[in-house]
C-alpha cells in the first residue's frame, strides 16, 4: 500500500506543521507563535468547529455498564491459574502441604496489617531447608525500609507458624520503589 | 484511598489473585469503557470489547515486566481490541453510518440543542472514517497517545499515522462545515 504522504510533514509559510497547529486548536493550548501568526491562526480558524467537537466528546466521562466488573470476574475466575502444593514441615512426623494461593493470601494479609508498606508479590518456595518466602514490598508511609522489613519479617513469620504451621527457613524482602 | 497502591495491586494480580485484580478492574473500567465506546461508537459492542480486553490482560498480565507501565499497557490492549471489532464488522454492515446509536435528541434542553447537535455530527461523521482512520484520529485527540503508541497499537509506522490523522481530521472538518 502506498503512503500518500511525504516523510517531511507539510509547513507553513512560517514553518510550522499544520498538524501541529489543528492539534494545539483542539487542546487549546497555541503556542505563543500560533496566536500571534496569520497563517497560524488560519489554521485554526479552519479546524476551530472540529475543535470544540472535539474538545466536548473528549471532556465525556461516559459510565460503564454496572455489570461490566462481575461478568469480567466471573470469567475471570471460570479461567484461574493452576494452584500448587507447596510442602510445609508440620509438627511431629512426616509433612503436610497447603495450597499456594491459599497460604499467599494468608501472609498478604498480614502484611496488611503492618502500617507503611504494601506487599505486592508473594513467593512461596520449598527449599532445602524449608519453606522459604520472597516478597516485593513498597513503601507507603514515612517509616524507613530497614525497619519496616524487620517488622514485616516478624509479621510473616508469625503468621506462617501461628497459621501454616511452618517455620519459615528464609524471608527475603525486595523494596521496588527504592533508587 | 487507602488500599494498596496500584503497583502492589498489579504484582498482587501477575501472581493469580483474583481479588486483586478485581480492583484494578474497578480502577480502569471507566478508560477502558472510553476507549472502546469511541471506536466502537456502540455501546453493546463496547461493554463486550472491554470485556475481552480485561481478560486478554489477566491472561498476559505475568508477561508484563514494569508493573508501573500497566495502564498505558492495559489502554493499549483495550484500543487494539476495540480495532479488532472494528475491522471484523465494517465489511458486513455497510449501512454502519446509520447504524450508530445516538442519544435521544430530544432528551436535552432546547437551548443545548445547537451543541448536541455539533456533537451528534461528529459522532455521525467519525462513524463513516475508514476503521483506521477512526481509531487513530480517537487515539490520538481524545485519548492524546503519542504517534509511535498509536503505530504499535495499528500496526503501522509514525509516519503512517500520521497521515490517517491528517485525512481524519480533514474529512471531520469538511463534514462539520455546517456548524462553522
Amino acid at each position: 500500500m502506498a503512503v500518500d504522504r511525504p516523510s517531511e510533514p507539510e509547513r507553513l509559510p512560517c514553518g510550522t506543521p499544520p498538524d501541529e497547529v489543528a492539534e494545539h486548536a483542539l487542546r487549546g493550548t497555541p503556542t505563543e507563535h500560533e496566536r500571534g501568526c496569520p497563517h497560524c491562526r488560519a489554521v485554526a480558524e479552519y479546524h476551530r468547529v472540529l475543535a470544540r467537537a472535539g474538545a466536548e466528546l473528549a471532556a465525556e466521562r461516559p459510565e460503564p455498564p454496572p455489570a461490566l466488573v462481575g461478568s469480567v470476574m466471573r470469567a475471570v475466575r471460570s479461567q484461574a491459574r493452576p494452584d500448587r502444593l507447596i510442602p510445609v514441615a508440620a509438627p511431629g512426623p512426616g509433612r503436610t502441604a497447603v495450597r499456594e494461593s491459599a497460604a499467599r493470601a494468608l501472609l498478604v494479609a498480614a502484611c496488611d496489617a503492618v502500617p507503611g508498606a504494601a506487599v505486592g508479590r508473594c513467593r512461596l518456595a520449598d527449599g532445602p531447608d524449608g519453606l522459604e518466602i520472597a516478597l516485593s514490598a513498597h513503601l507507603t508511609g514515612t517509616v524507613p525500609a530497614p525497619e519496616l522489613a524487620g517488622r514485616l519479617r516478624t509479621a510473616v513469620r508469625t503468621a506462617a507458624r501461628e497459621s501454616l504451621g511452618a517455620d519459615p527457613a528464609r524471608i527475603d524482602i525486595v523494596f521496588t520503589d527504592i533508587d | 484511598m487507602t488500599g494498596p497502591p496500584e503497583a502492589a495491586l498489579v504484582e498482587r494480580a501477575q501472581d493469580g489473585d483474583t481479588a486483586a485484580f478485581e480492583a484494578l478492574v474497578r480502577l480502569h473500567q471507566g478508560a477502558v469503557y472510553r476507549i472502546a465506546l469511541r471506536t466502537l461508537l456502540d455501546e453493546g459492542d463496547a461493554a463486550d470489547a472491554a470485556q475481552e480486553a480485561f481478560l486478554t490482560a489477566w491472561r498476559n498480565l505475568p508477561e508484563l515486566r514494569e508493573p508501573a507501565a500497566f495502564p498505558a499497557w492495559l489502554h493499549r490492549i483495550a484500543a487494539r481490541r476495540a480495532l479488532n471489532v472494528l475491522r471484523a464488522r465494517r465489511p458486513e454492515h455497510p449501512g454502519d453510518e446509520e447504524a450508530v446509536a445516538l442519544p435521544d435528541p430530544g432528551a436535552g434542553p432546547a437551548q443545548h440543542s445547537v451543541t448536541g447537535g455539533l456533537r451528534e455530527a461528529l459522532l455521525a461523521a467519525l462513524a463513516g472514517l475508514p476503521p483506521p482512520q477512526r481509531a487513530c484520529w480517537v487515539l490520538r485527540e481524545l485519548e492524546g497517545l503519542g504517534y509511535r503508541e498509536i503505530a504499535e497499537i495499528t500496526d503501522s509506522t509514525p509516519t503512517a499515522v500520521r497521515g490517517r490523522i491528517h485525512r481524519a481530521r480533514t474529512r471531520l472538518v469538511e463534514a462539520l462545515e455546517p456548524w462553522r
